[in-house]
C-alpha cells in the first residue's frame, strides 16, 4: 500500500486530529508542507529563482529596453554619452527606399510566404506518407520518419556547405538534374532571380520534419472509430480529408504556420552560408537574399551603424511581437505552462 | 482481387516512401561521397555518385585548420550551457511549483515576458553588454547569454508539480532538508525533464553560429561551425576538404540523434506544447 492510498483512508477527524498535533504538515499537499517562517520562505523562493532571473536580466530584458533607446541615437560603442541623438532620423531612414530596408521587407515576405505554403502541404502531405496505423503496420516506419527529421537537427552551416555544392552551376548536381530532365541549367546562387529560391530549398529541406512531426501529432489524435466509420461508409478519400482530417487538424496547422513564420524570419546561418556571408555579410547577388534578419546583422556588425541597426531590430521585434502573441491566443488550449 | 490491390497500394506507398528518404538523405550521403572522393572525381560531368574511399582530402582538412580547438570550445560550450540549464531551471522551477513566496506571480510574469523577446531584438545591445562586461572573445561569453531558459523552467516546473506528495513526506521522516529532497528526489524523478532540456541546450549550443561569429576574433575560442564557415570563405573551392569538415561538425549531432532519436523528437515537438 502507497502512503497516498493510506491518506485516503484516514477518516477527517483523525486528519484534523493531526493538524492540532503540528502534523498537518507532511499531510498536506506538496507546496504548503515546504513551508517555513514566512520572511525564510520568501527570501529562499527569490534566492531560487534568482540565478535564472539574473542571467535573464542581463541578457533578455535589460537588452530588450536598451535596443528601444539605442535605436533613437547614432550610437557607437563609447556608450549613450558620447552617441549623438538622431530623435526619429533612423526610422525615417528605414523608409527611405535607397537604405534597402524596404527591399529586405519584400524579401522577407517573398521567402516567408513561399515557405508557408510549401511547408503546409508538403508538410501534410509527408506527414499523410508517414502516418501509423493500428490496424496495418507498416515496417520501416520508424526510419523514414527518422531521415525526414534528421536534418531539422543537424547545424544549418555544416549542411548549408553542401548545398552550397549542390547549386554549384557548373558541377553541382542541381543542374545536372535539370540537364537529366533537359532543362536549361540555373545559376542559383549567382543569379538574383534564382538564389532566394536556392534558399527556400535548402530549408526546406532542413526544415521539413519539424512541420511532419507536428503533424503527425495532429493526425494521431485523431480518433481511430472515426476514421473506420467513415471508411465503412464508403467515404471517399478527398471527403475524408476534408470533412474528418482538415478539422482535427486546424490547431495544429495554425501552430505550424506561426511557427513557420517565426522561424523562416529569423533565418541567418544558411543564408549567411550559401550566399556569401563570409565574404562581407552576405545577402545575395543584388541583395536577392537580404533578408531583415541579414539586413539587421549588415547593419551592425558589418558597417557598425550600431543605432540603426537598433532601429531595424525594434521593427522585426515588433512583428515577431504580433506573431509570438498571435500564436499565443490561439495555442492557449495546448500550451503546457498553464 | 482485393488482396492484390491492397498489396499494389502497399507497394505505391513503399516506393513513395523509399522516394521521400533518398531526397532527405541524399545532400548528407553526397558529403560523405565528396569528402573521400579522388579528385579526378570532384569536377567531373556527369557527377560521380559512389564513394572511393580516398582518405587524403581528410587528413588535408584535418591539418588546415585547429579542428580540435574549436571542438573542444564547443564541447567546454556545451556541456557547461547545458549544466547551467538544467542547474536555474530546475531551481527556479522548484520555486514556483512548490513554494509559496512574495513575489511569485510576479517572477512567473517576467518570464512569460522572456518570451516575447526574439533573439534579434537583443543582438546588439547583448554585444554591447557583452563588451562592457569583457565577455567579448571569451568561452563564459558564448555560454552566459543561454544559461537560463524560460522553456526548461517551466518543464521542471510542470514536472515536480505532478510529484506525489508522499514523496516530501517520506523525505520528511528521513529528515531530508528541501535541498537535498529537490536533487536527490525531485530531479531524478523529473528525468524525461532532464532529457528534453539537455539534448534541446546540446542541439541548438552545438550549431550555434550567429552569436558567436559575432563575438568571437581569432581561432582561440571560435567554436565548430565559426571555423566551418570559415574554412570555406578561405578554401570554399577545395570542395572535398569543405565536404569533409561539414561532415566531422556535424557528427556529434548525428550520433545522438541515432541513439536518442525518439527523445530527439518529442523534445523538439514537446516545445510548442503539441505532444
Amino acid at each position: 500500500m502507497t502512503a497516498v492510498d493510506f491518506e485516503i483512508q484516514r477518516t477527517p477527524s483523525e486528519v484534523a486530529a493531526r493538524d492540532e498535533t503540528g502534523g498537518s504538515r507532511r499531510s498536506r499537499g506538496p507546496r504548503r508542507s515546504h513551508r517555513g517562517p514566512w520572511l525564510r520562505d520568501s527570501l529562499a523562493g527569490i534566492g531560487l529563482v534568482l540565478p535564472a532571473l539574473a542571467i535573464l536580466g542581463v541578457f533578455t530584458y535589460l537588452p530588450a529596453l536598451l535596443v528601444l533607446a539605442m535605436s533613437f541615437f547614432h550610437w557607437n560603442l563609447a556608450g549613450f554619452g558620447k552617441s549623438q541623438f538622431a530623435g526619429v532620423a533612423q526610422y525615417k531612414a528605414l523608409l527611405n527606399p535607397y537604405s534597402g530596408f524596404l527591399q529586405s521587407l519584400t524579401v522577407t515576405a517573398y521567402y516567408v510566404g513561399v515557405m508557408l505554403a510549401a511547408t503546409l502541404v508538403l508538410g501534410l502531405g509527408l506527414a499523410w506518407l508517414l502516418r501509423g496505423s493500428i490496424t496495418r503496420r507498416t515496417r520501416g516506419l520508424g526510419f523514414f520518419r527518422a531521415v525526414v527529421f534528421l536534418p531539422y537537427v543537424t547545424p544549418a552551416v555544416a549542411t548549408s556547405v553542401v548545398w552550397v555544392f549542390i547549386f554549384n552551376p557548373q558541377f553541382g548536381l542541381a543542374n545536372a538534374l535539370l540537364r537529366a530532365l533537359g532543362l536549361p541549367a540555373i545559376g542559383w546562387l549567382e543569379s538574383s532571380t534564382w538564389a532566394l529560391p536556392a534558399v527556400m530549398i535548402n530549408n526546406l529541406w532542413k526544415q521539413l520534419g519539424f512541420a511532419v512531426v507536428l503533424f503527425l501529432a495532429g493526425l494521431s489524435r485523431i480518433p481511430s472509430d472515426v476514421m473506420e466509420a467513415a471508411e465503412l461508409d464508403r467515404a471517399s478519400p478527398s471527403r475524408i480529408f476534408r470533412r474528418i482530417v482538415l478539422p482535427y487538424l486546424s490547431p495544429v496547422t495554425l501552430v505550424v504556420v506561426i511557427i513557420t513564420t517565426i522561424t523562416a524570419m529569423q533565418t541567418f546561418g544558411s543564408i549567411y552560408t550559401l550566399t556569401g556571408g563570409q565574404f562581407g555579410g552576405g545577402g545575395g547577388p543584388i541583395n536577392s537574399t537580404t533578408t531583415t534578419a541579414i539586413y539587421l546583422y549588415k547593419s551592425a556588425f558589418v558597417d557598425f551603424h550600431y543605432g540603426y541597426g537598433a532601429a531595424v531590430a525594434v521593427v522585426m521585434f515588433v512583428l515577431l511581437l504580433i506573431l509570438t502573441l498571435v500564436q499565443r491566443k490561439l495555442g492557449e488550449r495546448y500550451t503546457f505552462y498553464r | 482481387m482485393q488482396g492484390l490491390a491492397r498489396r499494389l497500394k502497399e507497394g505505391g506507398r513503399y516506393a513513395l516512401l523509399i522516394a521521400v528518404a533518398a531526397c532527405f538523405g541524399f545532400p548528407l550521403y553526397w558529403a560523405v561521397v565528396l569528402s573521400v572522393a579522388r579528385r579526378s572525381q570532384v569536377f567531373t560531368l556527369p557527377p560521380h555518385l559512389l564513394p572511393a574511399f580516398d582518405l587524403h582530402p581528410f587528413e588535408r582538412m584535418l591539418s588546415a585548420q585547429p579542428w580540435g580547438l574549436y571542438f573542444l570550445n564547443t564541447v567546454v560550450i556545451t556541456s557547461v550551457t547545458i549544466i547551467l540549464v538544467l542547474v536555474t531551471g530546475a531551481l527556479a522551477g522548484y520555486a514556483l511549483a512548490l513554494r509559496e513566496f512574495r513575489g511569485r506571480e510576479v517572477v512567473f510574469g517576467l518570464l512569460l515576458a522572456a518570451l516575447l523577446v526574439p533573439a534579434e531584438a537583443t543582438l546588439i545591445p547583448d554585444y554591447v553588454i557583452a563588451a562592457r562586461l569583457h565577455l567579448l572573445n571569451t568561452l563564459p561569453g558564448q555560454i552566459l547569454p543561454f544559461g537560463a531558459n524560460v522553456f526548461a523552467i517551466f518543464l521542471f516546473r510542470q514536472f515536480f508539480k505532478t510529484l506525489p506528495p508522499s514523496l516530501w513526506e517520506v523525505s520528511q521522516l528521513d529528515r531530508v532538508g528541501w535541498w537535498r529532497y529537490l536533487w536527490r528526489v525531485a530531479v531524478p524523478m523529473a528525468k524525461p525533464a532532464v532529457v528534453t532540456v539537455s539534448l534541446l541546450t546540446f542541439a541548438t549550443q552545438w550549431s550555434a553560429f550567429q552569436w558567436p561569429l559575432i563575438i568571437t576574433q581569432g581561432p582561440a575560442v571560435r567554436p565548430v561551425e565559426v571555423g566551418l564557415s570559415f574554412f570555406q570563405g578561405f578554401d570554399g573551392t577545395h570542395w572535398r576538404e569543405v565536404a569533409g569538415a561539414a561532415i566531422f561538425t556535424m557528427l556529434p549531432i548525428i550520433v545522438v540523434f541515432i541513439f536518442a532519436q525518439r527523445y530527439f523528437i518529442e523534445a523538439v515537438a514537446g516545445q510548442t506544447g503539441e505532444k
